[in-house]
């Protein structure tokens, strides 16, 4: 998405971060800064201020020990006020450590240093009373020895150990307060240096993009400058050839309008033909009727025909019972030959004469069987070529019918020519007519061609001074590019 | 269709001629030493009769079964005005029986003519009485044992007369003798 940035964008957001990182290292610092003070105020207003009020707590303790001793002296009542104004003072001061203390030992030990200091007041007014007895010096200077000096070891070994413990929680404050400036120190140092980083990062990367961008830029302006110039070099190569082909059009219309002209004469001669052709379908219309007539004529005589080849069948089947009576007739003959041939053999020497002629009429029945058994052959040829004629015949009948058929086939295809002549014919004068527009439309083109023969001169020379602008613009583009890569290069 | 009239005309001016020469020729000489035969079938056997001993050859008529012992009797038929007894050749050669015997008929002895019943005629012929011999087989039928050799083959000759006596012998025996 980065890459998709504008430089302003990218700019603004380097800066934008740069910015940011500047406020937390201030926050950073500011913070670290109170920190330290904060602990430093802690350190002086309480542990010092401690230590401070218990060497006070001291003084106070010794000067209401010093005002007692006084006292158990001199027996003078000054010294009962001191003793009184320095127990005050305790107190006071006692009050203070107390608020101060913020750990359970140091109230402990403020406890022991009170509790001590209890006993002490106690015993010092117990030794008061017994210094205002008789031989209360002694008494009680016996009583000092034997009794105050431990309590106050005790009360001062108290203290010492409230001081010792003061002093130590000191020490560590001094120094968790140095180690927190330190972190703070190391804190904002690295936060420095990573703000210093970043900016160098940042204004590296920014450079490298601009570098980037400049150098596609200018990498696409050398490279349209270049389409640029090829562009217009075809272009001025196109202009030529456009001047080139305006005078070849010229030429090819010119040709375009003769060619018109005799498209028109040939589509006159056309609607010319065309009607020759409409005369001669009308005429050839009338020879198929004449034809058709005709055909109907043979098919009658073709029907009589057959009629009578049907008869020549019938009349050659009657042929074949009349040659069964013959045969008949040929046999019973010879029948009669054989037996008459006997009774002449029976008639002894008379009846051999006899007997030669039935042999001879035997003979002759023989001969006349024969014959009609060729006869028959021959008529049933007869009847077999009648119905070999008869199927012919009819066959022949079949294809008259057909040839009819076709002749109304052929009829239909006559009118139908006849009608498309009539179409034909208005076509061609269709197309007379529109070859005159075309003519004139021609006309028209041819005078247009010869008034944009300057323009296309024209933008020729237009072509020429935008290749020169080309070739400027990629000399510029050139140039930029090599400042653009020295700048990277550096 | 022409040369084939004027075939048909050429023989029937040929079969007129012929016809008319008999008449106009003179009587032809005797020729005893040729002998008159008759060619005919008997069942599917081409066999052959002697014209002479036929008293006639006819198409068979009607015949009348009638009940009778008679080896071959058939029954009996008219013809020519008279009854005749109608007898199977082919039975009467020992032939194996048929359902139709025949449907021609052959006459015989003529003082009591009997009808032989065969299947079919073929035709009348002469022959050189040299081309008839006995038959060389021992083991033929009684009734054909002369062969006449016809056109290069040999065909069997009935012995019509043999069969009229057989005939004659068989209806002696049954019948009864006269008181």
């Amino acid at each position: 998405m980065i890459r998709s940035w504008t430089f302003q964008n990218k700019v603004t957001a380097g800066f934008a971060v740069m910015v940011g990182l500047v406020a937390i290292t201030a926050a950073i610092a500011v913070y670290a800064l109170q920190t330290v003070v904060a602990s430093k105020d802690r350190l002086v207003d309480i542990n010092a201020q401690n230590l401070i009020n218990a060497e006070k707590l001291q003084a106070a303790s010794n000067d209401y020990t010093a005002a007692f001793r006084g006292y158990l002296l001199l027996m003078e009542d000054r010294f009962l006020d001191q003793r009184r104004n320095a127990s005050e003072a305790y107190e006071e001061t006692f009050r203070r450590l107390d608020q101060r203390v913020y750990t359970s030992e140091g109230h402990r030990l403020l406890n022991n240093i009170q509790k001590a200091q209890t006993e002490f007041t106690a015993l010092q007014e117990r030794i008061i009373l017994l210094r205002k007895t008789k031989n209360g010096l002694e008494v009680a200077t016996r009583a000092v020895e034997q009794e105050a000096v431990l309590s106050r070891e005790r009360f001062a070994r108290d203290l010492k150990a409230f001081v010792d413990r003061e002093q130590n929680l000191l020490d560590e404050e001094k120094r968790a307060s140095t180690a927190r400036a330190s972190m703070a120190a190391t804190l904002l140092l690295s936060l420095a240096g990573a703000t210093v980083l970043f900016a160098a990062i940042t204004a590296l990367m920014l450079g490298r993009a601009l570098s980037r961008q400049i150098r596609s830029a200018v990498q696409h302006v050398q490279s349209s400058s270049v389409e640029l110039q090829s562009s217009v070099n075809q272009q001025a190569t196109g202009a030529k050839q456009t001047s080139t082909a305006m005078s070849e059009v010229t030429t090819t219309m010119s040709e375009l309008l003769a060619t018109s002209r005799q498209i028109m004469e040939s589509a006159q001669q056309v609607a010319h033909i065309a009607e020759e052709t409409a005369s001669a379908a009308s005429a050839g219309d009338q020879t198929v009727i004449t034809t058709q007539e005709s055909i109907e004529g043979i098919r009658r005589q073709v029907n009589i025909i057959v009629n009578h080849m049907l008869d020549l069948g019938k009349k050659s089947q009657q042929i074949g019972s009349v040659l069964d009576i013959i045969n008949e007739l040929a046999e019973q003959t010879n029948i009669l030959s054989i037996n008459a041939t006997i009774e002449a053999a029976g008639a002894g020497e008379q009846g051999k004469r006899f007997a030669v002629v039935g042999d001879e009429i035997r003979k002759l029945a023989d001969r006349v069987g024969g014959s009609t058994k060729e006869i028959r052959a021959l008529v049933e040829e007869i009847r077999g070529a009648v119905n070999t004629t008869v199927l012919a015949t009819e066959g022949g009948s079949k294809a008259v019918d057909a040839g009819m058929h076709h002749f109304e086939e052929v009829t239909r295809g006559l009118k139908r020519i006849a009608g498309l002549v009539v179409t034909t014919t208005q076509a061609a004068r269709e197309i007379e007519l529109s070859t005159k527009q075309q003519m004139s439309a021609v006309e028209q083109v041819n005078s247009a061609i010869t008034g944009a023969a300057p323009a296309s001169r024209e933008n020729e020379v237009s072509s020429a001074q935008t290749l020169l602008t080309a070739t400027q613009l990629a000399h510029l583009s050139h140039d930029l590019s090599l400042i653009v890569q020295s700048r990277a290069a550096a | 269709m022409t040369t084939e009239a004027a075939s048909l005309s050429k023989s029937l001016a040929q079969l007129r001629g012929e016809f008319d020469a008999i008449f106009a020729a003179p009587p032809p000489a005797l020729k005893d030493e040729r002998v008159s035969l008759i060619t005919l079938r008997v069942g599917s056997q081409a066999l052959a009769v002697r014209t002479l001993h036929t008293t006639g050859i006819a198409r068979r008529t009607r015949i009348l079964p009638i009940p009778t012992r008679v080896p071959g009797l058939l029954g009996i038929l008219a013809l020519r005005g008279a009854l005749i007894p109608a007898y199977d050749l082919g039975a009467l050669l020992g032939f194996p029986a048929t359902a139709n015997p025949g449907s021609w008929l052959l006459l015989a002895n003529p003082e009591a003519p009997i009808a032989l019943i065969f299947s079919e005629f073929e035709r009348q012929l002469e022959i050189e009485r040299s081309c008839l011999h006995e038959s060389e087989s021992s083991g033929s039928h009684n009734h054909l044992r002369m062969m006449a050799r016809l056109d290069g083959t040999q065909r069997a000759v009935i012995d019509i007369p043999g069969i009229v006596e057989e005939i004659q012998r068989n209806v002696a025996v049954l019948t009864p003798a006269e008181e």
